[in-house]
């Protein structure tokens, strides 16, 4: 279990990542696993790129959200640990982050309302092999490739 | 008729004008359909919208794409999302980008294992194509789907690389020969994933010892990952860009302008128009540069100052060359190649690959013929020029050798 004081990386060079208007696609080249990051995901991606310790991010995330179920500690603190076991990020001894918190939340919501708060999702993707050779023209949904059409 | 003299075996005699050369669309330009899509995947604002709609208007993605435009949609995704495009049709192209993306990370992930093995072999490395586009110029993982690795030694160390890369697991179907070495520029490799490696000891087909080294001195660092290898500089690559793309292949002829143009526009870039110029007459590929860069110039702006289009204007084109992309275009459409079309091909090459090596360099044009007909010997050799001589109409022999 991780602690909340624990600073992150991303496991560059193996896993790369990027994000394609505000979706974070994230690439493990060691295992070929594919994964959709979206919404909360994405941002706490943001805040590992910034070198965020487990605590910095939840208090992040406690600033732009609202939380009527109270369950967000759990579902951050899981979702990092998903991460790691999957090899996407690891500890790392990097420097403070003083003012970068603050510029962020400046940054994205001046005086506007907390958006509802959704659990924070890794969409996975094992078959990349296959997925590589998917025709993304006519194989995928309206979503698009990796998502495969489902047959009638 | 501009150019007295049509003889096979000098170079600069037979110039052609500027009207000339579009009357003879020996090369395929794009379509009006792939034009309106390469608009619309590199020109900005209005332009660009009205280009995506007047597309839209005239095709349908989901039926009627050619592999050229197709290669082009993570481009052009990229391009309508910087002009605000936001419609339900850009989930599909999105996936398309988000493919090419993880396409190009799995090659970028081979190619640095691969360099890191010849490095540390110390063989030098140089990027070629597609990775170095990529990463340098188009500065987007996605944008420019890859195919393949293109990567390229200098030539005296092509049999140890091709070793250690067997040793790696990436292998050719026919044994590299010393007779590829002297006349060839690439060999293709495959691993068990159905990975396609070129393994370049020339930039490009036909490029001479002489000049080879130019592509060496001014080359330029590209990373990868933890991996920094060597890339053509600018001018070099839209010079390889510009002679590669313009003969065309199987694929619709579309990507080079992409290339080219997204080269050109890439922040800190410049080209040395003159070198570029001084390039193609080292490698006589004069109507290449012509025909590229006229075509660029007229339809995408391409920014080439006056005087040195009108030095590219003036550059002599030899009558070889002509009929050498005459062969090609032939080819392309599958007309019938005639032999002497398909000779002055091969010489015109020959000449190419031994540039400034004056008339006694001719002597080896017999054995590199060999090389090209895979021919077993001089007997061989003569045995097929004989079948060929009797029917004049078939040029099957004559075929180039894929590799």
């Amino acid at each position: 279990m991780m602690e909340n004081g624990e600073r992150f990386k991303i496991n560059e060079p193996n896993v790369v990542h990027e994000n394609i208007d505000g979706e974070t696609v994230v690439l493990n080249l060691d295992t070929g696993n594919y994964y959709s990051l979206v919404g909360v995901g994405a941002e706490i991606w943001e805040f590992i790129l910034k070198g965020m310790t487990g605590a910095e991010i939840l208090g992040m995330i406690r600033q732009s959200y609202e939380f009527p179920s109270g369950d967000e500690e759990n579902a951050v603190h899981s979702f990092l640990e998903e991460l790691r076991q999957e090899g996407l990020i690891a500890a790392h001894d990097g420097d403070e982050t003083a003012g970068v918190q603050e510029a962020f939340l400046a940054e994205k919501k001046p005086g506007g309302a907390k958006a509802a708060f959704h659990p924070p999702v890794l969409n996975k993707y094992t078959d990349m092999q296959d997925l590589l050779v998917l025709d993304p023209i006519h194989e995928v949904d309206a979503t698009g490739w990796p998502s495969t059409k489902v047959e009638q | 008729m501009p150019g007295s003299f049509p003889l096979p075996f000098c170079h600069g005699v037979f110039t052609l004008t500027s009207n000339k050369l579009t009357d003879l669309q020996y090369y395929s330009f794009p379509t009006p359909d792939q034009e309106l899509l390469l608009k619309a995947a590199l020109m900005h604002g209005d332009e660009a919208v009205s280009a995506w709609k007047k597309w839209q208007s005239r095709m349908d993605m989901e039926r009627e794409l050619d592999q050229g435009s197709f290669r082009l949609l993570p481009l052009l995704y990229t391009n309508l999302r910087q002009q605000g495009v936001d419609e339900p049709g850009m989930g599909k192209l999105k996936g398309v980008y988000r493919q090419s993306w993880s396409k190009n990370q799995t090659l970028f992930h081979e190619i640095a294992r691969v360099v890191k093995r010849l490095q540390s072999a110390g063989i030098r490395t140089m990027l070629l194509k597609g990775a170095p586009l990529s990463l340098l110029y188009y500065q987007n993982n996605g944008a420019r789907p890859m195919a393949d690795i293109d990567v390229l030694v200098p030539r005296k160390e092509a049999t140890s690389a091709c070793r250690l890369l067997d040793e790696e697991g990436w292998h050719s179907l026919l044994p590299l020969t010393e007779m590829d070495l002297q006349y060839g520029h690439a060999i293709q490799l495959e691993n068990s994933a159905g990975r396609e490696f070129d393994l370049h000891w020339r930039p490009f087909s036909g490029c001479c010892d002489a000049h080879d080294n130019d592509f060496w001195e001014g080359a330029v660092d590209v990373v990868m990952g933890d991996v920094t290898a060597l890339a053509p500089d600018p001018t070099h690559m839209l010079f390889h860009v510009i002679i590669h793309g313009v003969p065309g292949n199987p694929v619709p002829p579309i990507r080079w302008i992409a290339d080219a143009v997204s080269l050109v526009r890439t922040p800190g870039v410049t080209i040395d128009w003159q070198r570029l110029i001084n390039l193609s007459e080292k490698h006589l590929v004069g109507l290449r540069l012509k025909v590229g860069l006229r075509y660029l110039r007229d339809t995408f702006q391409f920014p080439i100052p006056q005087e040195g289009m009108k030095k590219v204007e003036a550059l002599p084109v030899s009558y070889l060359e002509g009929m050498e992309d005459r062969f090609m275009m032939a080819t392309r459409e599958n007309k019938n190649r005639r032999p002497y079309m398909a000779f002055c091909c091969h010489l015109c090459r020959y000449r190419r690959l031994t540039a400034g090596g004056g008339p006694a360099s001719m002597a080896g044009f017999p054995r590199y013929i060999q090389w090209r007909l895979d021919a077993k010997n001089f007997h061989d050799l003569l045995a097929r020029g004989l079948r060929v001589a009797g029917s004049r109409f078939f040029s099957k022999p004559f075929d180039v050798r894929p590799r």
